[in-house]
């Protein structure tokens, strides 16, 4: 578990979140966002995505243990964008 | 100030996408991201901005674009990438290279690396690159189409350089011709497409140096002219052309053929 003062790490001018996940495939695993909203987990072939929201010092999942399905058009937007980390979910996580 | 998505760039972010089976798209535009910048948004005096590129004039290339792609993937995947690109970023003959400036990925083991295109240098990165891959282009060539038939060739696929030179309509150098022995036969310039290529012009082209221009095996007008300086200063007919008499002064024997 980290500890708040670690929780903001400072890598490349960007701003990391780093905190445990609670909820959906990631719960009770570290997690990691560049943005400060949080991250939205992708799992591609499987058609589904978690959205995990940052809390200050924990990411919370939204979302039901089976996911949501995967809307391409808003995982582009939400990699453009400046408040959301996106990452792949993989073989267990990528993360 | 602003940075903002080059839009053949975002469209090779999608194929990116589509290409591994793990991948998403993670990010391209960042404010304070390093080369997700532009150089307008940059902080002077940043890693991201002090390359010779960086100080082209404004008019040379937009200054308010973004530089890099992160693609987020599965750890095979990665590791697939991390060695496609290892293949280009280890031969600095490579012609792909000239368009990036690194390349941010994990190989599976250790710290995730930073491969710098332009020192040749292999670096460490954070940790979110253990998570997603990170290439940045040099920033002049961003709004260059070829950048992004060379980053297909080189992030997507696993061809060599014959077949990205296909791929931009330059059909690869020949093999050297066989008879090619320094003092094996008369180097003449010839216009192209019978321009004469080999080791012997590559060793004209060293032994008189700079005079004959960049060394690349072919026998061409820049050679001819550094070898007809050759023969002035030796006092032998000034022809450019490099027949046995030539080659006896450069090798220091008696040739004939």
């Amino acid at each position: 578990m980290v500890t708040k003062k670690d929780a903001e790490t400072v890598v490349k001018g960007s701003i990391t979140q780093q905190g445990d996940c609670q909820g959906g495939p990631l719960n009770g695993k570290p997690g990691m966002s560049r943005f400060s909203k949080g991250f939205l987990l992708v799992d591609k072939q499987a058609g589904k995505a978690w959205v995990y929201d940052w809390t200050g010092t924990a990411f919370i999942c939204r979302d039901e243990p089976e996911g949501r399905p995967v809307d391409d058009t808003k995982r582009m937007t939400a990699a453009e964008s400046s408040d959301w980390d996106v990452i792949a979910y993989a073989e267990g996580g990528a993360v | 100030m602003t940075s903002r998505a080059y839009q053949p760039m975002r469209d090779f972010a999608t194929e990116w996408d589509n290409a591994y089976a793990s991948a998403v798209f993670s990010g391209i535009v960042a404010l304070t991201g390093g080369y997700h910048a532009s150089i307008q948004d940059s902080v002077p005096g940043s890693y991201s901005v002090v390359r010779v590129d960086d100080a082209a004039p404004p008019g040379t290339w937009p200054r308010d674009i973004s530089a890099a792609i992160d693609m987020s993937m599965s750890t095979q995947d990665m590791v697939k990438q991390y060695w496609r690109i290892w293949r280009v970023f280890n031969n600095p003959a490579d012609p792909r290279r000239q368009f990036f400036n690194a390349f941010n990925g994990w190989d599976g083991s250790g710290d995730a690396k930073r491969l710098d295109f332009v020192t040749g240098r292999v670096g460490y990165s954070d940790a979110t690159h253990k998570w997603h891959n990170h290439g940045e282009w040099r920033r002049r060539h961003v709004t260059n189409p070829t950048s992004y038939i060379a980053a297909r060739s080189m992030l997507l696929t696993d061809e060599g350089i014959p077949a990205y030179l296909a791929r931009i309509g330059q059909a690869p150098p020949p093999p050297a011709p066989t008879g090619t022995v320094p003092g094996t036969r008369t180097l003449i310039s010839i216009p192209a497409p019978d321009m004469m290529h080999g080791d012997d012009a590559l060793f004209v082209q060293k032994f008189i140096g700079w005079r004959c221009g960049t060394p690349d095996s072919w026998y061409g007008n820049g050679t001819a002219d550094g070898v007809r300086w050759y023969q002035r200063m030796r006092g032998i007919t000034d022809d450019g052309m490099v027949g046995p008499v030539t080659w006896t002064h450069l090798l220091g024997r008696s040739v004939s053929y």
